[in-house]
């Protein structure tokens, strides 16, 4: 019971993020200077070619009626047609999913698996008065959290693939290819959540909930595993959707360094050239994917800690 | 307090525990040379105010002491286990089993994101080896021992599902899973309101009675620990200033400092015009230096 409701207080909150998505990216669209029925018809064409480019794309409708056309499009799965290739918006963004999603899945495996143990092995030995360590632990997040992403994608780039020639400098082809920008991408969030973990799990060691636990003797193992970790993840958990955010936006970026042929390309270059169907394609499934992703986040709190159930209604 | 040590009637014997900050030379020990001892099935108060060194001197016998803090002990003995000289992993059964700890804040006290269930079993399924199913019926007489309703159903929930009064209750049912010989509660009540604080405290006794356990009991509340214990400890400044059993507590005790923690508490019959009677910083001073001159 207390499940159905948590589970459709998020449904109800969910379908009202994506209405305001998808209303917020056309719009954006739409009020972006440029013409692109001019872009479309060529920088050369005649007035009439213009307009008849603009009657072709529905351009010249009035806003709401466009709006409309767009929405009854997304339910039949209808994201328009790429203005540069003529090709479907869907099938643009089917062929250049891959190499992303390769890299969101990559990226968030390697933040989990690095951040999270730095951050509590970080608040043990700091809680065992390794004082030089937490200096060292605090200075060394703090800096790699503040280096853009393509910042460190360049530095990556340039020793492993260039200098010491370990993995390719480019492509998306083979999983190699997608080391570099996965870890690129990671840096950044890793030592955030490490951070807050670290910072998080102190807490929770000093809790005298642990202290209870600590009575009872233990092994360590089940000592951490039952008692500190259930809690001490929760922070990282409520700050999964965040971290998939930047991730996202960091792929934008590392996407154009190492040349991979993702929807971070294309996204830029769709801005770039005026492509407004595929820009619209690509942030609406990039702000789904987001929205899914704390909708499921969400989810997960609940299971973990029932607490997140109601307080969050 | 000068008992014969090898008596088997002793459960818990400290001689001269010092508490003091690692590193730190120049703050003086938080608890000086205390020394006591509690008899099998005997309920026992350590009455103090706040920073007295009370709830250091238990942290200090159950081994739980906070990082940082070290002691020094030329012995604590408790149920035929050296304290001081063993190992961890030697008395990890013992403690885990034969002390049961109940803290201060039963809100605080429990894992927010474990079930009451899977808290309770873990020290006997991994002390005593029981199977899931015998650690369960286990914890469902443990309840019914503490007067929890419905006890199958507490197992399957989380502790902000339970109100403060049945956390302390399931607390203390928790401990008494190891059959403890001895039950160290640091002020087990203050965190309730008054009327639950009396079915705790009357909750100790019963088991005190029925079972046998020991009990040391932590408060600030010298009328509180007069109703139910068979002997106080008084500590002032990390030392054990008097050590009286009730009864003479009762007729009137010898050091000033006792006469003012009784003279503390206020009872029906207090002035309500008048301010309460608080110790002051420094009044014990003189008396302090005239004992360890």
């Amino acid at each position: 019971m207390k499940w159905r409701r948590f589970l459709v207080s998020r449904f109800v909150r969910l379908a009202f993020v994506l209405v305001a998505i998808t209303t917020l990216t056309f719009l954006m669209m739409h009020l972006a200077p440029g013409d692109p029925a001019r872009l479309v018809a060529g920088m050369d064409a005649d007035e009439q070619a213009v307009q008849i480019a603009r009657e072709r794309l529905g351009l010249d409708q009035p806003m709401y009626q466009q709006f409309l056309d767009y929405v009854g499009g997304l339910f039949r799965g209808d994201l328009g047609t790429s203005f540069a290739t003529n090709q479907p918006v869907t099938e643009e963004i089917a062929q250049k999913i891959g190499p992303t999603a390769q890299l969101a899945v990559l990226g968030m495996a390697l933040i989990l698996l690095v951040g999270l143990p730095m951050g509590i092995i970080g608040a043990v030995l700091t809680r065992n008065g390794h004082r030089w360590f937490e200096i060292a632990f605090s200075g060394s997040t703090g800096a790699m959290a503040s280096i853009p992403q393509y910042l460190i994608a360049t530095f990556l780039a340039f020793l492993f693939a260039v200098t010491w020639q370990l993995l390719p400098v480019a492509g998306s082809g083979s999983i190699e290819a997608a080391i570099l920008p996965a870890v690129a991408i990671a840096v950044r969030p890793a030592a955030s959540i490490a951070r807050l973990v670290r910072v998080r799990t102190l807490e929770v060691l000093e809790s005298p909930y642990v202290r209870t636990a600590r009575s009872k003797r233990l092994p360590t193992r089940k000592l951490y595993l039952a008692h500190v970790f259930p809690n001490s993840i929760t922070t990282m958990l409520a700050m999964g959707g965040v971290t998939f955010a930047s991730l996202i936006g960091g792929a934008v970026i590392v996407e154009q360094v190492f040349a991979r042929l993702g929807l971070g390309t294309t996204l830029v270059h769709s801005v770039l050239v005026g492509d407004y169907p595929v820009v619209q394609g690509i942030v609406l499934l990039l702000g789904f994917a987001v929205v899914l992703v704390n909708a499921l986040v969400d989810v997960i709190l609940g299971i973990v800690d029932p607490r997140t159930m109601e307080a969050g209604r | 307090m000068n008992a014969d040590p090898v008596s088997n009637d002793i459960l818990l014997d400290v001689r001269n525990l010092s508490i003091s900050v690692e590193n730190r030379d120049e703050i003086p020990p938080l608890v000086r040379n205390v020394s006591f001892h509690l008899n099998r099935g005997e309920i026992v108060g350590i009455v103090g105010e706040s920073g007295s060194g009370k709830t250091l001197t238990s942290l200090a016998v159950s081994r739980l002491l906070p990082q940082g803090l070290s002691m020094s002990a030329d012995r604590i003995d408790f149920d035929g286990h050296d304290l001081v000289g063993g190992s961890d992993r030697e008395l990890r059964t013992v403690l885990g089993t034969n002390l049961a700890m109940v803290f201060q804040d039963p809100m605080q006290s429990l894992n927010p994101a474990r079930k009451i269930g899977a808290q309770m079993i873990e020290t006997v399924r991994e002390h005593r080896g029981l199977s899931k199913k015998e650690a369960r019926a286990l914890a469902i007489r443990s309840l019914e021992d503490v007067h929890i309703t419905e006890p199958a159903k507490r197992l399957k929930q989380y502790p902000h599902e339970l109100s403060g009064g049945m956390r302390q209750r399931t607390m203390i049912a928790m401990g008494l899973m190891g059959e403890p010989s001895l039950i160290l509660a640091d002020e087990p009540t203050t965190a309730l309101d008054v009327t639950v604080q009396a079915q705790v405290m009357q909750l100790l006794c019963d088991l005190n009675d029925r079972k046998g356990s020991a009990v040391l009991l932590i408060s600030h509340n010298i009328s509180l620990l007069s109703e139910v214990c068979d002997r106080i400890i008084v500590m002032f400044r990390g030392e054990i200033v008097e050590d009286l059993t009730t009864a003479k507590l009762l007729a009137g005790p010898d050091h000033p400092y006792t006469q003012g923690l009784i003279r503390a508490v206020p009872d029906l019959n207090t002035d309500r015009g008048v301010d309460l009677v608080t110790i002051e910083d420094g009044q014990f001073d003189v008396e302090r230096e005239m004992n360890h001159a």
